[in-house]
């Protein structure tokens, strides 16, 4: 009988290669692969970063498959729980055991309609990801709908407005429910925006973030009349 | 309702245990398994076997018929 171990249940090490914080609470972490020095995956998968012994925890990956010797991961370390704090103790140059990559919250290759990415806070990292792998390699049109709760709380604002500007089938919708006077943007929740369309019926949705707003879009998308099968999620626990 | 969770598919993630706490429960290998499979109903079986980050857990009727995840045609 064969003992080989699964590919993604392997246990492999990346090295911080920078930290950022970009909200107050969300942190973006670098890492550089290091045992294997290349990690393959799918826009959308995540890892499993070993905390401690019995404890492991969910990391989307952020960034485009292509870059396969460094991986990006969006942390939200605003709930103190082991990971926020084992991810918040990271140092330049600690290095980080894990397996995976993991998950099939992916958009299958053959994918020809419209595809509705919605996201609130970290649930952005598969959503990034899934954006950077698509964006170049098809015209099928993208849309993002992004929700945060101010512009304090807004991160990657940017980066999705210059891609908008370098591909004509990327549409991006930031969407905050508290925001200053001066934000021109939407207003409200990301179910705020989707309960009142009619013409993404048809099309296949990839939600993520926490528990709430997926139960509360899955209820919207499902009184739209959205099938069930075009409804993908990763929730946040 | 027959829930059957594929064990080289489970990690560990525990979202079916946040969804149906008296349902599953991890073993010594980190591996979700039944604790009890009365301890929800349909609905909420349901609701724990798609919230499975990697569709560990596979759904049956009382035919013995797949009903989660849908298998394609």
């Amino acid at each position: 009988m064969s003992t080989a171990v699964t590919p993604a249940l392997q246990h492999k090490t990346a090295r911080v290669l920078s930290i950022e914080r970009v909200t107050p609470k969300i942190l973006l972490i670098r890492f550089r692969m290091e045992d294997p020095t290349e990690l393959p995956f799918r826009a959308g998968q995540f890892i499993q970063v070993l905390i401690a012994p019995r404890i492991m925890r969910q990391y989307s990956l952020t960034s485009a498959p292509s870059e396969k010797q460094d991986f990006l991961l969006c942390v939200d370390d605003s709930p103190v729980g082991e990971g926020s704090r084992y991810m918040d103790a990271l140092k330049l140059g600690d290095v980080m055991p894990f397996r995976g990559p993991f998950g099939v919250f992916t958009v299958p290759e053959t994918e020809t309609r419209p595809v509705e990415l919605v996201a609130t806070g970290a649930g952005i990292a598969p959503i990034r990801s899934i954006i950077l792998d698509r964006l170049p390699r098809t015209i099928v049109p993208l849309r993002l709908v992004f929700g945060n709760r101010s512009e304090e709380f807004l991160f990657f604002h940017e980066e999705f407005l210059e891609l908008t500007q370098k591909f004509a089938h990327f549409t991006y919708v930031p969407t905050l429910s508290q925001p200053s006077d001066v934000w021109e943007g939407f207003r409200g929740r990301v179910t705020d925006i989707l309960a009142h369309e009619t013409n993404s019926i048809g099309h296949p949705f990839y939600l993520c973030g926490n528990a709430g707003m997926i139960d509360d879009m899955r209820k919207v998308l499902a009184t739209k009349g959205v099938p069930e099968g075009d409804v993908h999620f990763e929730k946040f626990f | 309702m027959r829930i059957e969770v594929k064990r080289d598919l489970c990690i560990g993630a525990s979202s079916c245990i946040a969804v149906a706490p008296g349902v599953y429960e991890l073993d010594a290998e980190m591996k979700a398994i039944l604790k009890d499979p009365k301890a929800a109903d349909d609905a909420t079986i349901l609701e724990s076997a798609r919230a499975c980050p990697t569709l560990a857990i596979y759904l049956y009727d009382d035919d013995g018929k797949q009903i989660f995840p849908v298998p394609t045609p």
